[in-house]
């Protein structure tokens, strides 16, 4: 009892120091714990710095268990709290852990209660996003305030969307194979950029980031995604030869990428699986062409067996093609 | 079973062996000690208990706060038409879905209310005060706080109809200007507590007429009331020697005139916070503790020209100070405190002292404080010239002191605390 109480008084004090912080400055450009453990001023554990906010590592214990419980109680008698001390002990709670799904679903009523301005929490979202950029439950926060945004104040404008474009590749650039962050990019192409020109766009910056990461299956996976839309909306567009005629000049200028980055880069494996996609989207448009694909591959795999260059992954990908194709390169 | 057989009627006899036992009238008396959980229980038993239960009688006091947010008007009317003449005391604090319309038929069937809560009835307006004033001329005690859309027109009305009235809070009734304030001076001569936090729009001349008229008032708040001068102060001072209460926190304008003021009326002064009151100096408190010899809590954060001058003022003139707030009060240093822990008050009476953001503050002011048996709380948050072996020493001194500062509260345990010197077990055998 003697020290608990000590204990919530502690982390009430940090909890006005934020709020003091929070409340003066809108423009946060980054949180972060800072490693501090062993205590030898009798100083506030919050560190504001050229809009940088930080927070001593031996202080998470008592915040994160003070903020926990009120928050716990407020859940048990809602509206006995006000809106003020949820915004609060939520905020604290997700910049320590923000895979705490509760708390964001409690940020979204506060959001739906007109308490909070969806671009003040969408500034929060990106704050967090750069502690944690593979963090599921901020995307999804983000997604859900988006969709409300667009209903009541309708489609955004492109300075907007590139906004979150960007966003999504800072993200993926601070944690690598970020899933999240594609998949998340990917709603918004698909949602609020689904046309030609965007996507073509898309497929520029996207060479520029595999070719700086080239181990990241899953900026793959995105550019595979854009390389079907770009498909599909070619035969929105166009008649259909000349939309499968676009659309496999675009599939060869990417084989030609692909054989350029394999010359570069040793034993990557993702850019064996892209192959297969380039090469099963081939085949898809025009079967006829099975038997020029075919002699192509033969020729590549011939001579990557005769250099002895990534042994591994040439086998794995003629066993591909063999159970796939049923190509056989004996 | 034997529950059974008092509650539950035996074979065709009707009526249960209670209330055989037991006349309606002291079943009634025994009703009047429960609460409204208990009551309203107690009227699902039986028809029979039912009307006693809910007899006008048993409800005089309701306080509805832990059912704030299902109470909506209709509760209010029925509750209102069960009570009838009998209620004295309702609080409907943070009911934010009442209605002005159920206040009215509130008003018009309890017309002996005495003490009426509705702070936070955020939906209430001038409307309810003008059936209060109509109706309920003995009311007491009234508590609007927070009631935002209040205005000048309700005061007016409640000093036309509420001659009684001794106690009105009206904080954050932000609308509110000195016109109101002046209506219930005029119409309220008994008033005892005046509470109007940030009511931001009084000002000096509605304070002055409020002192003049009621000179019993006892506590008085304007916190944050920023256009009061010194001449509200004084002309206060002058009034009401009973004066045992006064928030003054965050009226930037003040000056020691004030203080001399009340160091000079006020002798009955319990308590006094000045918060952010900067221009406050030494020569003020040297005034004060001159006369108020009774003052027990005294707030003075961030009255930054004050100096170890003013706590040796205090610690000589005010014997009964128990709780001290010296937050951001950045002239402080050790000195001072040594003067603080030296004084009559500090051995027996100091409970409560703030330090933080005490910059010159060392750990031999924590030494000085040993002296204080009665401490039980302290606050030192970025003292940052105090250690935690200077905490840990005062704590061995102290053991059941609450030490508030940014160290992790992880201090070994008092029993063993530093400075007393350990002997291993051979060495205390010998």
């Amino acid at each position: 009892m003697d020290t608990s109480d000590e204990d919530t008084s502690l982390a009430k004090r940090i909890l006005r120091d934020l709020r003091i912080i929070f409340d003066r400055e809108t423009n946060l450009l980054e949180f972060d714990i800072v490693p501090v453990e062993d205590k030898t001023l009798n100083k506030s554990p919050v560190i504001f710095e050229d809009h940088r906010l930080g927070l001593e590592s031996w202080s998470i214990k008592y915040l994160y268990t003070y903020c926990y419980h009120e928050f716990l109680k407020t859940r048990s008698h809602r509206a006995r709290s006000d809106s003020a001390t949820i915004n609060e002990l939520t905020r604290t709670l997700l910049l320590i852990n923000p895979e705490l799904k509760t708390a964001w679903n409690c940020r979204k009523q506060l959001v739906i209660d007109k308490y909070l301005t969806i671009q003040d929490e969408l500034t929060f979202c990106q704050l967090l996003m750069r502690r944690r950029s593979k963090n599921m439950e901020n995307f999804t926060h983000r997604q859900w305030l988006i969709q409300m945004m667009v209903k009541t104040q309708g489609h955004p404008d492109t300075n907007f969307i590139n906004n979150e474009l960007e966003l999504c590749l800072e993200a993926a650039r601070r944690y690598q194979s970020n899933y999240y962050a594609w998949t998340y990019r990917r709603w918004v192409v698909q949602t609020y950029a689904y046309n030609l020109n965007a996507c073509l766009h898309e497929m520029a910056t996207s060479k520029a980031w595999i070719e700086r990461h080239i181990s990241d299956y899953s900026g793959f996976g995105y550019r595979q995604y854009i390389i079907v839309t770009i498909g599909s909306l070619y035969l929105d567009t166009q008649d259909k030869l000349l939309a499968y005629e676009d659309y496999e000049s675009i599939l060869v200028n990417e084989m030609d990428l692909i054989n350029d980055l394999l010359r570069i880069h040793c034993n990557r494996e993702s850019l064996y699986l892209h192959r297969r996609f380039v090469v099963s989207q081939l085949l898809s448009i025009d079967g006829s062409k099975d038997k020029e694909l075919y002699d192509r591959e033969k020729d590549f795999i011939i001579q990557y067996l005769q250099i002895g260059r990534d042994k591994l992954l040439i086998e794995r990908l003629i066993r591909w093609y063999q159970r796939f194709l049923n190509w056989n390169f004996t | 079973m034997v529950m059974t057989k008092i509650f539950r009627s035996n074979n065709n006899e009707d009526e249960a062996l209670i209330n055989r036992k037991l006349h309606k009238e002291l079943l009634l008396r025994i009703f009047s000690y429960l609460d409204v959980i208990s009551l309203c229980r107690c009227a699902q038993v039986s028809k029979s208990w039912n009307v006693l239960a809910l007899d006008g009688s048993n409800w005089q006091k309701v306080d509805l706060f832990n059912f704030q947010t299902d109470i909506e008007g209709p509760v209010v009317e029925n509750i209102s038409l069960r009570c009838g003449g009998f209620l004295k005391e309702l609080s409907l604090r943070g009911c934010k879905a009442v209605t002005d319309s159920a206040l009215r038929t509130f008003a018009q069937n309890c017309n002996n209310i005495e003490d009426l809560n509705l702070n936070d009835c955020k939906y209430l307006t001038d409307s309810t005060c003008a059936s209060l004033s109509k109706h309920c001329s003995k009311l007491t005690s009234l508590n609007i706080g927070s009631c935002i859309e209040i205005t000048d027109r309700s005061l007016e009305a409640l000093g036309e109809g509420c001659p009684h009235l001794e106690k009105l809070d009206i904080s954050y009734c932000e609308k509110v200007t000195p016109f109101g304030v002046v209506c219930i001076a005029q119409g309220c001569p008994k008033l005892r507590a005046f509470i109007a936090i940030l009511c931001y729009k009084i000002n000096d001349e509605a304070i002055s007429r409020l002192a003049k008229h009621c000179p019993n008032l006892e506590v008085v708040n304007l916190k944050a009331c920023c256009l009061i001068t010194d001449e509200a102060i004084i002309s206060l001072a002058e009034n009401c020697h009973n004066m045992k209460y006064i928030c003054l926190s965050n009226c930037t304008h003040l000056t020691d005139n004030s203080l001399v003021a009340l160091g000079q009326r006020c002798h009955k002064l319990r308590t006094l916070e000045v918060a952010r009151c900067s221009h406050f100096t030494d020569a003020g408190y040297q005034a004060l503790a001159r006369n108020c010899r009774y003052l027990e809590n005294l707030d003075l954060e961030e009255n930054t020209l004050i100096t170890d001058n003013a706590l040796a003022y205090l610690s000589m003139g005010c014997p009964k100070l128990q709780k001290l707030s010296l937050s951001h009060c950045e002239l402080i240093t050790d000195d001072g405190i040594r003067h603080l822990s030296s004084s009559a008050c500090a051995c027996d009476v100091l409970v409560s002292l703030d330090l933080d953001n005490c910059p010159l503050i060392t750990d031999s002011s924590l030494d000085h404080l040993a002296a204080c048996n009665k401490l039980q709380r302290i606050e030192l948050y970025d003292c940052q010239l105090i250690t935690r072996a200077g905490i840990r020493r005062l704590k061995s001194h102290l053991p059941d002191l609450k030490v508030h500062a940014y160290f992790a509260p992880t201090t070994p345990p008092p029993s063993q605390g530093v400075g007393r010197q350990r002997y291993c077990r051979c060495c205390s055998i010998v």
